[in-house]
């Protein structure tokens, strides 16, 4: 325009070389950092799927691939589901992903390894928002409380719940909001392995199987 | 005192960004359960003042008046994007833990300060100097409050070093023999916490301040 002023257009000129040396900036640093971050994040969701089969003997040659639960229909309650293969294809083990949206400060999503008898092969805490000192021991770096489910079943206890609604786990010391969420999330994952795992194995068997890199 | 020591100084204690002007407590409160967390931000917002204070101190004859609060604000966001993301690259267990807090620091007033008053003033020498006195006051503060909540809270110090040296760092980990509050961990061990830390800071320079004017009596205390 023919009357904008000096001052304008040295403005625009600033204001667009600073957007471009931010654009540089963080490009830079996105290129050097996508593939590592990508490495991690793999590195770190094997080894949570390892780690809640790290009870089965031979755990650490099984690798994950992951099932597609559009098979079964209706909406299902795992975000995802894992199948642990050995080098012969054969699986050992599925892992469930699940959420106990109950917990004391929101959601706690949690891995459920399930054996192929229907037991609790491990568990593991992916992220949560508990507090502190009194929720956070459901991680398995501050303490060894999620232990107490391996080798359990549906049917083991028939009363799947903490101490305090009488019965046979532990809670925590002054938190046990916290446990109940997570215990009825594995007990839902148990009931979920009852009633469909075969259906996702079969599936999978039939080519169904999204790998999982 | 030459120049830029007095320049450092002045971040690192006598306006020391977290306990004198009190800025930048959001992220100061939160991540200072551990010291590795402290530090970890510490670090990163002292990168960050570094480069936004060097880069806008040579633009600074560039600058316009009128959009330069917009264009250090974009200077600074890009900078904490992009330290963001090499945290998350090269300390990816710490980024899970502190990584909320990380986009935080675009809003630490004392980074705005600084850009404000001295970088787009100043020459890149004082820019940088005064970037660094800074930072190293906020990381102080930031590490001192880290090792007070850890020891307190947690009854450990220096744990966790792991996720930012690799293996070795376990070794750093000294425990107590106590088992720690957890008070101590929640928000109001932060609070109580720094209120220590400024408290203790001000004893420090009242006296300082008592034994100098002793010294010079005619000085009239003000
Ligand atoms: C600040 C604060 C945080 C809490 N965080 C949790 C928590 O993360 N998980 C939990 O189960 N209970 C938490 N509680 C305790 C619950 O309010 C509740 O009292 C407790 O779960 C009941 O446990 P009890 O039946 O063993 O006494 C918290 C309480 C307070 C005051």
């Amino acid at each position: 325009m023919a009357t904008s002023s000096p001052s304008a257009i040295r403005t625009l000129l600033l204001v667009t070389a600073v957007a471009i040396g931010a654009a540089a900036v963080i490009t830079v640093a996105y290129e050097f950092s996508r593939e590592r971050i990508a490495t991690n994040e793999r590195a770190r969701v094997l080894a949570n799927l390892r780690g809640v089969t790290a009870t089965l003997t031979d755990s650490e040659r099984l690798t994950p691939t992951q099932l597609r639960l559009s098979v079964i229909g209706e909406p299902a309650d795992p975000n995802s589901v894992f199948a642990m293969r050995d080098e012969n294809d054969a699986v050992h083990a599925l892992i469930y992903s699940v959420s106990a949206p109950d917990g004391y400060n929101g959601a706690i999503n949690l891995l459920v390894g399930v054996s192929l008898s229907g037991t609790v092969t491990g568990v593991r805490v992916v992220s949560h928002r508990e507090t502190p000192g009194l929720g956070d021991a459901i991680e398995t770096g501050k303490s060894n409380w999620l232990e107490q489910f391996t080798g359990k079943g549906l049917k083991d206890p028939q009363h799947w719940a903490v101490e305090k609604d009488n019965g046979p786990f532990d809670s925590l010391t002054g938190a046990t909001v916290t446990p109940r969420a997570v215990v009825a999330a594995i007990n839902r994952a148990l009931t979920f392995h009852a009633q469909h795992s075969e259906k996702l194995l079969t599936d999978a068997e039939h080519g169904g199987d999204e790998t999982d890199d | 005192m030459t120049e830029s020591s007095s320049l450092l100084q002045r971040g690192l204690w006598k306006d020391n960004p977290a306990l004198v002007q009190l800025l930048g407590l959001c992220p100061l409160l939160a991540v200072t359960t551990t010291v590795v967390n402290a530090t970890l931000l510490g670090i990163a917002t002292m990168a960050v003042l570094l480069a936004t204070n060097a880069v806008i101190s040579l633009l600074r004859r560039a600058l316009v008046p009128s959009v330069r609060i917009p264009l250090f604000v974009l200077i600074i966001a890009s900078f904490v994007t992009a330290v963001d993301l090499l945290i998350n690259a090269l300390f990816h267990d710490l980024h899970l833990l502190i990584g909320l807090f990380i986009p935080l620091i675009i809003t630490n007033c004392a980074i705005l300060a600084q850009a404000e008053t001295v970088a787009s003033k100043a020459g890149l020498r004082t820019a940088v100097t005064s970037a660094l006195g800074v930072g190293l006051g906020f990381l102080g503060a930031l590490v001192a409050l880290g090792a007070i909540r850890e020891v307190l809270g947690q009854g450990t110090l220096f744990s966790g070093f792991e996720m930012l040296f690799g293996e070795a760092g376990a070794a750093l980990e000294i425990a107590m023999p106590f088992s720690g509050a957890l008070a101590v961990v929640l928000a109001p061990g932060a609070f109580f916490g720094l209120a220590l830390l400024i408290a203790g800071r001000n004893f420090i320079a009242q006296r300082a301040n008592r034994s100098a004017s002793a010294l010079e009596p005619n000085q009239q205390d003000t």
